[in-house]
């Protein structure tokens, strides 16, 4: 029971899952089950439950256990020799899987004791050669070994059915923490959150000012943490759920939040105060979940109350930082244009004679379009190189020649990722070539308003 | 007591020990059994030639079916020196040139072919068996046992079956081919020259789907201790199996040996009494008949079983060990819908996008979807929403590829590289049933967002 004990205390609200693997798989005089297959979101602790099981589990009794990730074994040699080296001990050749179970069963003769394989991301496993999965899930029968093979994956069990089934497998649920629980786990790394805080502290120079905020941090209590805590979930709660995401975003916050009280400016018992102060941040860094860019958060913390729309903001400054050329900016709204009308449009769009269009009720159907179908929606669809100069030089007023610096342009906004090949990449200069344009409609819209021009006009959703 | 916890853990280590590894005790199927072991008798002592089909659902008990046959047959000396047993397994012999070189391993004959230069298949095949022959004016007869049959017939030409049924319908040597599958059309799946060269003798096992009272009674005996008697007849059964010398077949040598264990006869008759009258309470007949509905064959049966043995304690006496609760438990693990388990675990963002792709799918019709009309569909509803204001785009595009990692959404066709993401078109693998069930089962969800599930209109 001692290991169990000692899982539970490093993995709150796992206990049962803890209990039953351990029930399943532990002593090696009593005979394992085949297969357990063990899924549920991510971030519930499969792995490294596993990963830990597997240690103490190799530690006390003499077993042999490896955990493999899926990922890096692309091929199933690499899969198998890894296995093997682990298991037996030492590098072995092994091509395919009947080599596996001879090497395997030769085991046998050296020693009597279990053997665990976990295999992680097991759902790459369907990737493989389509013997792998059924074998793997028999290899006790085959090796006539005491093995237990675990999967470990995301997926629900019944996504691997193959097409003469599978054979019978445990399957373990690892359920999703509740808030509750979520709670309980973050508030456990309550000490290495103030521990950090009080490095970033001794990082500052100024002695006095030091001693001054270490004081202020001996006060903080677990309470007061814990509080913080459900404002942080308050927000990020509904957006994610993801246990190791938030653990890393609450201490981040954490050091936004004390912010104020370390400045003097707050008292630590003012939470209404300290909630003002931290709501407009842990807004902004909502945004960023997932993404950890570590730089621009500091960044645009700083500027938050200066403007509101963070996204937009952004997206000027990208807008601006590619720095085009005049030519350059009309032809990427000419692409954008181009990508995002049908061609037998263009007469109507860009001839300034285009003759009297005969209503019919086809086209009145045709014109009412629900917003599913619309272009923004659909995504940009391919032009050729002759259709972008053409409406390039029919939104332009002024005349210029093409020239190789003009089609050089071209050249750089594919560079810039702006445009992309959609095919035939290799050639170009017969015009074979299909191109799209990638960037959103608001970037266009920028681009537009600095050279003064309204793309509105000329998109036919829109028109 | 210090005496019963050791006399469970033994419980314990016998019974999952006789649902792993207890290869070759087959049960019913008493026509199909004798008509196989007549099969492999005739080929060891007449000589006969012959070819079987053996197939069955999954977890039907083919394999043991021939495990337990064989086990039968290592009682008749004379069928021990007369026939080898060579065991091919579709999953593991994947090509011929595999399958040949086992063989070859099985016969013991690597000496004899060593340095030889074949022309063809056959020759290889022919050169085998002749060698057999030589020195004897009696030839061993050979038994083929394929597992996993289905798997053989796409091999290129399909050379080894093709080989196998020519030799057992040409009178060259006695050797008889036993198929074991899964597939029921196996037969379409060979080559006509194939084919016409089968005997087409098919031999179908399928477990008994109306028997309800049987599977009850195969739950007690799976949990019971077996008397002393019992035991001992059992361990006669299985010595046999010490004469099987096959390096392919590894069932005998893990095999579950009954004459390791002795219970005390007090102890027996506490625990077998445990059991027997378990399995007359309401409840347990419920989970059972459940299991039965679900599904009827005895490896599921034997996996559930052996999830409650692993659930025994040491500590706590017998009649606190396998309890009806721990059976009601087990089944509920069974009765649950994963996929709305998963969809309960997801963010409420997440699902506010199930439930903006499931209006999609009831609008259009289940037409495919991508990134931005999702997006556009939840920010209309966003917008008016009091809790889910404030989600940015990156936020929700993170939320909407944790959904397609789930494969709770799937893209239409393999990903290409010259689609942007937003713009890749999914489709939905889940039921509008599982969707209502996850709404109404996830715990404090916003009011607004289940009245938005409910009617697309905000």
């Amino acid at each position: 029971m001692y290991t169990t004990e000692l899982l539970e205390n490093r993995y709150p609200c796992r206990t049962d899952f803890i209990r039953i693997l351990y029930c399943m798989v532990s002593k090696s005089e009593e005979n394992f089950p085949s297969a357990i297959y063990i899924s549920g979101h991510t971030g519930t602790g499969k792995t490294a439950i596993v990963k830990d099981f597997l240690n103490i589990h190799a530690e006390c009794e003499n077993n042999r256990t490896v955990l493999v990730n899926c990922v890096e074994c692309y091929t199933t040699k690499i899969l198998y020799e890894h296995i093997l080296e682990e298991l037996v001990l030492g590098g072995t050749r092994c091509d395919n899987f009947k080599e596996f179970v001879e090497i395997l069963r030769q085991a046998k003769n050296v020693e009597q004791s279990g053997f665990v394989v976990a295999l992680d991301n097991a759902d790459r496993l369907r990737d493989m050669d389509n013997n792998i999965l059924p074998s793997l899930l028999r290899l006790q029968e085959f090796t006539g070994l005491n093995i237990c093979v675990l999967l470990i994956s995301q997926i629900p069990l019944e996504k691997y059915y193959c097409k003469t089934g599978v054979s019978e497998v445990i399957s373990l649920y690892t359920p999703q923490y509740t808030k509750v629980e979520t709670l309980k786990i973050l508030s456990g790394s309550f000490e290495n959150t103030v521990h950090m805080l009080k490095c970033r502290i001794n990082d500052n120079c100024d002695a006095k000012v030091q001693r001054n905020q270490l004081v202020i941090v001996e006060q903080i209590t677990q309470e007061f943490y814990n509080n913080y805590l459900n404002i942080f979930l308050s927000v990020f709660y509904k957006a994610c759920r993801d246990v190791p995401e938030l653990k890393i975003t609450a201490s981040k916050c954490f050091f936004t939040y004390m912010e104020p009280v370390l400045n003097g400016n707050v008292e630590l018992s003012d939470v209404a105060r300290l909630w003002r102060n931290i709501a407009v941040p842990l807004r902004s860094s909502l945004s960023q979940v997932y993404m950890r860019f570590d730089k621009v958060e500091s960044e645009m913390l700083s500027n938050h109350n200066l403007e509101g729309n963070l996204a937009d903001n952004s997206l000027r400054k990208l807008a601006r930082a590619f720095e085009l050329p005049f030519y350059g900016k009309y032809l990427l709204i000419a692409a954008f244009l181009a990508s995002h009308n049908s061609a037998n449009q263009d007469k109507r769009l860009f001839v300034k004679h285009h003759g009297k269009q005969r209503k019919r009720l086809q086209s009145v159907n045709a014109k009412a379009k629900v917003a599913e179908k619309m272009s923004s929606s659909l995504g940009p669809k391919s032009f050729s190189l002759d259709r972008l100069l053409a409406i390039f030089y029919a939104i332009l007023d002024e005349k210029v020649g093409l020239t190789c610096n003009l089609l050089s342009q071209i050249s750089t906004l594919v560079h810039l990722k702006l445009l992309g090949f959609v095919s035939g990449e290799n050639n170009v200069m017969d015009g074979s070539a299909r191109l799209q344009c990638t960037v959103g409609l608001e970037f266009i819209l920028y681009i537009g308003k600095v050279v003064g021009f309204n793309v509105y006009q000329y998109l036919c959703d829109f028109a | 007591m210090p005496d019963d916890s050791e006399e469970i853990l033994k419980t314990r280590k016998f019974l999952k020990e006789r649902l792993q590894t207890d290869y070759s005790t087959f049960r019913g199927h008493e026509n199909e059994r004798d008509n196989i072991r007549q099969l492999l008798q005739r080929t060891a002592e007449m000589g006969e030639s012959n070819s079987m089909l053996l197939i069955g659902p999954r977890g039907s008990g083919k394999t043991t079916l021939v495990n337990a046959v064989l086990t039968d047959l290592m009682k008749n000396k004379d069928f021990i020196q007369n026939t080898l047993i060579v065991h091919l397994n579709g999953n593991l012999h994947t090509d011929d040139r595999l399958a040949l070189k086992s063989v070859t391993v099985q016969m013991q004959l690597e000496n004899a072919t060593d340095g030889k230069v074949f022309g063809s298949f056959s020759e290889n095949l022919a050169f085998l068996l002749a060698c057999l022959k030589a020195g004897n004016k009696r030839s061993k007869s050979v038994v083929f046992i394929l597992d996993e049959f289905d798997l053989f017939c796409a091999h290129h030409n399909q050379t080894l079956l093709y080989n196998l049924f020519d030799v057992s319908q040409s009178a060259q040597a006695p050797i008889c081919v036993l198929g074991v599958t899964c597939r029921l059309d196996v037969i379409e799946l060979l080559e006509k020259r194939v084919k016409s060269r089968f005997s087409h003798r098919q031999v179908f096992i399928f477990p008994n789907a109306e028997d309800f009272d049987e599977y009850v009674k195969l739950f007690a005996e799976l949990l019971t201790i077996p008397s002393e008697k019992q035991l001992k007849e059992l361990a006669d059964r299985v010595g046999t199996l010490k004469h099987l010398q096959s390096s392919e077949l590894t069932f005998h040598r893990s095999h579950f040996q009954p004459s390791k264990y002795k219970f005390s006869k007090k102890y027996m008759e506490a625990w077998n009494k445990h059991i027997a009258e378990l399995i007359k309470t309401p409840s347990v007949v419920k989970s059972l008949q459940a299991l039965f509905d679900f599904d009827v064959s005895q490896a599921f049966l034997k996996i559930f079983i052996f999830r409650l043995v692993c659930q025994m304690q040491t500590s706590l006496s017998i009649a606190e060990q396998i309890t009806a609760e721990q059976i009601t438990q087990l089944t509920a693990i069974y009765e649950m819908d994963e996929k709305v388990e998963l969809l309960c675990g997801l963010s409420v963002l997440e699902l506010c996008l199930i439930i903006a792709i499931k209006h999609h799918s009831e609008i259009y019709d289940r037409d495919p979807f991508n990134f931005e009309i999702i997006f556009s569909r939840f920010h209309k509803f966003a917008k008016v929403s009091s809790t889910m204001q404030g989600i940015e785009r990156p936020v929700a595009l993170k939320a909407f590829e944790h959904l397609r990692n789930m494969e709770i959404i799937l893209p239409l066709t393999a990903t290409t590289c010259k689609v942007q993401k937003e713009f890749e078109m999914h489709k939905m693998v889940l039921t509008y049933g599982q969707i209502n069930q996850a709404v109404q089962r996830y715990q404090a969800l916003p009011t607004e967002v289940q009245q938005w599930s409910q009617s697309s209109l905000i």
